[in-house]
């Protein structure tokens, strides 16, 4: 059973599409799904991207954000959409909208997060920490307990997140 | 769409890197540029999967654009171009060392060197590029990291497969170009129709 998300491209290549189709579901960049039950939410290739994953262990619904940055110029940009997942807080916002639908509370939540690394030593880049500390803030304000992550460093990784164990793996390739 | 004046410039860079890859190895050396084209960002990953293992180097491009010049090679292509870069003897080795990540990252600054040069007279852009960084992971990483600094929203790479020519051997990599959103235009556009 499930249930997702953004977005602005052709409806056969939406998560909510691939989920029906498969029993894992890729979350490319600047997408969320939700699913309950089974299967498993994947997530490959994340360098300075952060990857939120919520859960709620008694109902066995889970929710995998792919944030590219961290937080949405709204209200200062008119055009930004609330719903607009590319953003670490609207991103997790719009995956607490959607797994309300499968009667979830904030309160029974837990969340994981990995990614936040800088690929290179010498081309600085702060993006990746910013979506760290943009994921951190969002989770305390929502009064969500961040119980395990995996961030920072100058290494990608891969995630998965198995729906019916609540269990997320993060790989390394080198 | 392959513009006439996109060939030509690849023409172009081509001989000027061929000619001086040639000179700082002291053997024939002869770079073939193909399937060159101007994509969105996310026409790269049939190209190139989100975990293969690629070593990027990469140059900071500023100036009148700013942007970034990538140079990508497969985990197995990279180790290959490294052993005829420095003529290593170590057979069966699985590892970048220091001395071939600095051959890779010389090999980035010619190619980026002569590309640059013919979009700048191109463009009519002043285009300066940096000190060669290089990260070696999974593509997808390394890209997003990349496409977050230059572009934040749907954005247009210009992508060109390089083959690398030490007869009788050849190896096959990525140059990308990618600029800010604000810049992109103005420098794709000069690249297609000047």
């Amino acid at each position: 059973m499930t249930t997702a998300t953004k977005t602005q491209q052709p409806a056969d290549t939406t998560p909510e599409a691939r989920e029906h189709k498969q029993e894992n579901v890729e979350v490319h960049v600047g997408e969320i799904a939700v699913v309950k039950g089974s299967g498993t939410l994947c997530a490959s290739g994340i360098g300075s991207c952060v990857i939120v994953t919520l859960y709620d262990p008694t109902r066995r619904v889970a929710g995998l954000a792919h944030a590219l940055l961290p937080s949405s110029p709204r209200p200062r940009d008119e055009n930004a959409s609330a719903g607009d997942t590319k953003y670490v807080d609207t991103a997790i916002d719009a995956m607490l909208e959607r797994m309300s639908a499968y009667g979830v509370k904030k309160k029974n939540l837990e969340a994981k997060i990995a990614g936040g690394a800088n690929m290179f030593t010498e081309f600085q880049s702060n993006v990746g920490k910013d979506n760290v500390a943009a994921a951190r803030a969002k989770l305390k304000a929502e009064g969500i307990e961040l119980v395990g992550e995996v961030v920072g460093g100058h290494i990608g990784r891969s995630v998965e997140f198995c729906v019916a164990s609540g269990i997320v793996t993060a790989k390394t390739k080198f | 769409m392959v513009t006439a004046t996109l060939t030509e410039m690849t023409r172009q860079a081509a001989e000027n890197t061929s000619r001086a890859l040639s000179t700082l190895l002291n053997r024939e050396v002869s770079l073939e540029f193909q399937n060159v084209g101007i994509k969105k960002v996310e026409g790269l990953c049939p190209l190139i999967g989100p975990e293969e293992i690629v070593s990027t180097v990469l140059m900071r491009v500023t100036g009148d654009a700013e942007g970034a010049a990538m140079l990508v090679f497969p985990k197995e292509t990279t180790l290959a171009m490294t052993d005829l870069l420095i003529g290593s003897q170590e057979q069966g080795r699985r590892h970048l060392t220091e001395m071939g990540e600095s051959a890779l990252k010389e090999v980035g600054n010619i190619i980026a060197g002569a590309y640059l040069t013919v979009v700048s007279n191109a463009a009519g852009a002043k285009l300066i590029e940096h000190v060669p960084d290089l990260a070696s992971d999974m593509f997808g990483a390394i890209m997003s990291q990349v496409i977050t600094r230059f572009a934040r929203e749907a954005q247009d790479v210009f992508v060109v497969e390089v083959e690398f020519a030490f007869p009788p051997e050849s190896l096959k990599g990525y140059f990308l170009l990618i600029f800010n959103k604000s810049d992109s235009a103005k420098v794709f556009g000069a690249m297609e129709d000047a």
